[in-house]
């Protein structure tokens, strides 16, 4: 196992501490032969990995070929401090977002959700909202701190919108599969841009779900929270209740008890 | 790096938004050989963006690479604490603001030194327009905002006074499809401003959207109508008020709800003004096609639109040297410019 | 034959009968309507097609003129065909007068209507000798080329332009891919009109137009003769135009179309009635000009419990399979449904794919079932996927399915990349060729876990067709029996296009299609 040393400069493991080992495949569009495995061992340099070879080339169509490669890398990344980083986030358990919400809000946190854009599916919306929820963890209809609206699939955004204003919704939820093309980006863009045009965009906290979003994605798109693969209702309703505690604190309409 | 006549085009703006129409188009690149320029000529600058930016690297894609924005000193910027401390700039904190983002909560700090560092401003149109103001009220001369992807948002009237618009390349591998576009983009910034005084009069002293007949008569539309009413629910709307001839939305203008306007059946044209054109969210047809079919846009105001930035490179894909000269025969009525060449294209 | 599933006879003729009930209750609530897609489909059959200066095609604009005057129940036939006698011009040529704003059709004099039927129906027969020898040459194209045997390799490919979607293609067919679909927009279901001409950019998919298919058509036809072997080419129909996409399918040659007449209702919020009268018509051109259909039973696995939805999905073939009878299909053009999606955590998942993949073979004989590979549980691991993927394949050969959808590593990530289908293909390619006669070696164990599944979940869809033939189809959908989605009569997007036919309806394509064609 890494020591706190080594915690500060870690590499990739292969099958010893430190020896860098990375697998990598890639096709480039040129024909197969001995330029082409060159070029892929050039690129694998540029990238940072020394001592790269081609375990695997192979011509997928005429002017296409496929490599795998390995490789050490010469780069080292420094977890300790991300770790750190990390550390002040603890989510709750259901009854303890429950409990906090009894406490700090004194009322049921409103939720609107749905999966937008052209998506026929709405199982990641579902298993965060619906009661049956997700391996086990209840979806936040059945904490009694939120009241949720799960709008479902190929929800436009405007109505989304004028729902999370017809019922006053504290929290939207949007949740988006990725196409190609970056598709769900111009979507969820939108979304934000409508919330803003509406008057909205202040009293409502915006989140982002999807297998392939992530909290940097979510921000650069003008959410507040993004959530990725590996997300459970608690983590959502964590930061949720924690996020609308603190913004009406800040606007002083908390109720706190001693 | 960057014109002189670029700085011109700014005149008495003094807060800019930087809006590109994709990324990549080299807004920031604007934004930063901007800076300079604004402090050899003994501007007082603040600085802040919507969102993260000048990261080292692109969260959308690792390999292109964005610059950091490099301030001088006594410069202001509006961003979280943690970026501040990871700059190594020395910095004094002159306001906390409640501004939430994911990074933390947005600071106001003076530069104390010349440094280079990651901007993270408030993410949201009102928060940038509160740490634009409270920059000036510390004595900045300019506020610059880098906005992101198309958060057209931040370019609102009441957030910004000028607003600088990068295009690229990077829109299209077609010239042709780059030039529409960027033409698409700009006429729906430059919308006319409503001048009729009545119905300036009636926006300003209504709170909701109005359905307006040509005698002023006012009747108030229902915002679910607007923004999600069904085909049937708007041709109804326009048959109850025949003699509708203006729409003054207070929120978004979706492009559904122009569509439905399109197949009722209506007696004559009609003018919609929303409150800026942030409010406008048209994307499969222009300004002109909608006109061209008895549907007009007008605007209660927006801000001055000073340049138009050109980066003919599109990262890691491929380049259109024709880009500037036929942008600029585009738009005989704005300021173009190369980004990177900082050659003002010959007209 | 060893490898086969011993079924109660008894029970498989009583699920046919109940489904033969469940259809044609359907089509007599059908029957008497037509809807603006199905009459814009005669139109674009009789020859009208283009757009106007609003970019609106033209079998639109002279659809929604005629239902704005209340004579659609008449049929776009019957208003043609008058205009037809009084122009002298064809209906093409009638349509770009209508679109310019030169002719007032629909206040002509109206003919006699002896006269207006036999014009139209001229006119249509004539429609339908042209396409059909196109149709022929296709045939004689694919015969005298060989192909692979089954199953057919079907191999998915969408990237919003058409060009490249053509490159794509073709490193498909070098690397032994068999048919290729090209995924359509995803906005496309839910428009009311069919885009035209050529598009270079498409959100999730490139838009099915008849320039497209066109384009595609040919570049594979010239790698077809270039290289011997004949490709297929395939698209979708689901929507509000699948009577108007299945006629631009056989008009541009294409060989495939998925078509499932629940889909539409279910994933898409389409009103019931609406697609119901649309899918009878778009089956009715699919069956008469040789394109084979695929159902889309792998939806109920994704929105559902695959392993408890297995009944439905069984349940849903016997459907599809009468309804595609009713529109005149012939078994070897019905490729129904099945998907291989069950949790890779459940213990004998395998052996309960088996049971399933097997059972479907097993009831509809003749039919080129096809076989989805494993979507709802891939979690990004492409080496996991991989694998699993090996394992569909290796179903896939046993049960000798008729169509097989290929498996990417990269499945629930990222469309493939070009490296990701070569992939696929080599691993369907290995196990097709390592496996090729276990059919024949092996037997299932009576009373084992295989068999023991395949009469659970025939039983249990028994049950589903018996409750739906007695409550109909369209209670059945209310109900949510399907993929755990419920939609109700009244509800849905497109029921405004749905229009009663007059007693004078006119549409010769009707009974013309009826009759057994081309060679």
């Amino acid at each position: 196992m890494p020591d706190d040393a080594t915690l500060h400069r870690v590499r990739p493991y292969g099958d010893h501490l430190d020896d860098g080992i990375v697998q990598l495949g890639f096709t480039l569009p040129v024909p197969d032969g001995a330029p082409a495995r060159k070029a892929a061992l050039q690129l694998a340099r540029t990238m940072g990995l020394a001592r790269a070879e081609v375990v695997h080339q192979q011509q997928l169509t005429p002017g296409f070929t496929y490599f795998v490669l390995y490789g050490t890398c010469t780069a080292t990344v420094d977890f300790a401090a991300l770790a750190q980083e990390a550390a002040g986030e603890r989510h709750m358990s259901e009854a303890e977002v429950d409990e906090f919400i009894d406490r700090h809000i004194g009322r049921p946190v409103v939720a609107v959700g749905a999966s937008t854009g052209t998506d026929t599916h709405s199982v990641g919306i579902d298993a965060m909202l619906n009661l049956k929820g997700y391996h086990g963890h209840r979806g936040l209809e059945g904490y009694r701190g939120f009241r949720t609206y799960n709008l479902g699939s190929q929800v436009p955004n405007t109505v989304l919108v004028a729902q999370a204003i017809q019922v006053d919704a504290d929290v939207v939820l949007v949740s988006q599969t990725v196409t190609q093309q970056d598709l769900h980006i111009q979507n969820l863009t939108e979304l934000v841009e409508l919330a803003e045009a509406q008057g909205l965009r202040e009293r409502t906290i915006l989140i982002c779900g999807g297998a392939r979003m992530s909290e940097e994605l979510a921000k650069e798109i003008g959410f507040d929270a993004g959530f990725g693969r590996g997300t459970y209702p608690y983590h959502l309703a964590s930061y949720v209740a924690r996020e609308l505690s603190a913004r009406l604190a800040a606007r002083g309409a908390a109720r706190v008890e001693g | 790096m960057s014109p002189p006549e670029l700085i011109d085009t700014l005149d008495g703006a003094a807060r800019i938004a930087f809006v590109g129409l994709a990324k990549n188009t080299g807004k920031t690149t604007a934004l930063a050989a901007l800076i300079p320029e604004l402090d050899a000529r003994g501007e007082r600058l603040g600085a802040t963006s919507v969102g993260r930016d000048g990261e080292a690297t692109d969260v959308l894609n690792h390999a292109i690479r964005k610059p950091a924005l490099c301030l001088p000193a006594g410069s202001l910027v509006a961003t979280t604490q943690p970026l501040l401390d990871a700059s190594g700039v020395a910095h004094q904190v002159l306001a906390c603001t409640q501004h939430r983002t994911p990074l933390g909560l947005v600071v106001v700090a003076e530069l104390a030194e010349a440094g280079a560092l990651e901007v993270a401003g408030p993410s949201t149109a009102s928060g940038i327009r509160a740490v634009g103001e409270l920059m000036l009220a510390h004595g900045c001369d300019r506020v610059l905002v880098d906005g992101s992807i198309d958060r057209r948002g931040t370019a609102a009237p009441s957030v910004v006074d000028g607003v600088v618009m990068a295009t690229g390349a990077v829109l299209s591998t077609e010239l042709e499809t780059v030039v529409r576009r960027t033409r698409a983009a700009i006429d729906l910034v430059q919308v006319p401003v409503a001048a009729d005084p009545r119905l300036r009069e009636l926006a300003r002293t209504s709170d909701a959207s109005l359905l307006v007949t040509g005698s002023y008569e006012a009747v108030t539309v229902p915002s679910d109508v607007l923004l999600s009413g069904s085909e049937p629910a708007v041709a109804t709307l326009f048959l109850a008020h025949p003699a509708a001839r203006y729409l003054l939305l207070r929120g978004a203008l979706c492009e559904p709800f122009v569509e439905h306007v399109l197949r009722a059946h209506r007696t004559g044209p009609i003018t919609m003004v929303t409150t800026d054109t942030t409010k406008i969210f048209l994307s499969r047809r222009g300004r002109r096609w909608y006109a061209e079919r008895g549907i007009h846009l007008e605007v209660l105001g927006h801000p001055r639109l000073c340049a138009v930035t050109v980066n003919p490179v599109a990262p890691r894909s491929h380049h259109l040297p024709a880009l500037l000269r036929s942008i600029s025969a585009e738009l005989p009525e704005v300021p173009v410019f190369d980004v990177l060449a900082g050659a003002r294209a010959s007209r | 034959m060893a490898f086969s599933l011993d079924l109660d006879e008894g029970v498989v003729s009583s699920c046919h009968q109940a489904a033969e009930t469940i259809a044609a209750d359907v089509s007599s609530q059908v029957r008497d309507h037509t809807t603006v897609s199905v009459e814009r489909a005669v139109a674009r059959l009789l020859g009208v097609d283009g757009v106007d200066g609003s970019d609106v095609p033209l079998p639109n604009i002279l659809v929604d003129q005629i239902r704005a005057r209340g004579g659609l129940g008449r049929g776009l036939a019957y208003w043609i065909g008058n205009a037809m006698l009084h122009t002298g011009s064809p209906p093409a040529r009638i349509a770009e007068r209508v679109a310019a704003g030169e002719l007032d059709w629909l206040d002509l004099p109206q003919a006699g209507e002896s006269l207006i039927r036999s014009a139209v129906t001229a006119e249509c027969a004539r429609s339908l000798d042209v396409i059909n020898q196109h149709r022929s040459e296709r045939t004689r194209l694919r015969e005298s080329l060989p192909e692979h045997p089954r199953p057919y390799l079907y191999v998915l490919t969408a990237t919003g332009n058409v060009y490249e979607d053509v490159a794509h293609s073709l490193a498909v067919a070098d690397n032994g891919g068999d048919v290729i679909a090209v995924i359509r927009s995803t906005a496309q279901s839910l428009f009311d009109h069919v885009p035209y001409g050529p598009t270079t950019e498409g959100y999730g998919g490139t838009y099915a137009t008849a320039a497209n298919f066109r384009i595609l058509r040919a570049a594979l036809d010239q790698w077809s003769r270039e290289n011997g072997r004949y490709m297929q080419l395939s698209s979708f129909c689901s929507g509000l135009c699948m009577p108007e996409i299945a006629a631009i399918g056989a008009m541009e040659g294409l060989d495939n179309m998925v078509n499932d007449a629940l889909y539409g209702i279910l994933y898409r919020d389409i009103n019931i009635r609406r697609t119901l009268i649309d899918q009878r018509v778009s089956r009715l051109v699919n069956g008469y000009f040789g394109i084979v259909i695929n159902t889309g039973e792998d939806n109920y696995l994704r929105t559902a419990d695959p392993v408890t939805a297995a009944p439905s999905v069984i349940a849903s073939q016997f459907i599809n399979y009468h309804l595609a009878r009713e529109s005149g299909v012939p078994d070897p053009q019905i490729g129904l449904g099945n998907a291989f999606e069950i949790d890779p955590a459940t213990p004998d998942s395998l052996l309960l794919e088996l049971a399933q993949a097997q059972l479907t073979r097993q009831l509809f004989p003749d039919c080129p079932v096809k076989y989805m590979p494993p979507t709802k549980h891939m979690n990004g691991n492409p080496f996991r996927t991989h694998a699993i993927d090996t394992m569909f394949n290796l179903v896939t050969i046993l049960t000798g399915q008729g169509i097989q959808t290929l498996g990417v590593p990269t499945e629930g990530v990222f469309t493939p990349h070009i490296h990701d289908r070569v992939l696929g293909l080599e691993n369907a390619r290995y196990v097709s060729t390592a496996a090729r006669n276990l059919r024949d070696e092996i037997s299932f164990r009576p009373d084992g876990i295989v068999q023991r599944r395949a009469r659970d979940v025939l039983e249990q869809a028994h049950g589903l067709l018996q409750e739906t033939a007695a409550a109909t189809l369209f209670k059945a959908v209310e109900k949510g029996i399907f993929g755990n989605v419920s939609r109700s009569l009244d509800e849905g997007r497109g029921a405004d296009g749905i229009v009663a036919a007059d007693d004078r309806y006119l549409n010769p394509y009707l009974s013309l299609m009826r009759e057994p064609v081309h060679a």
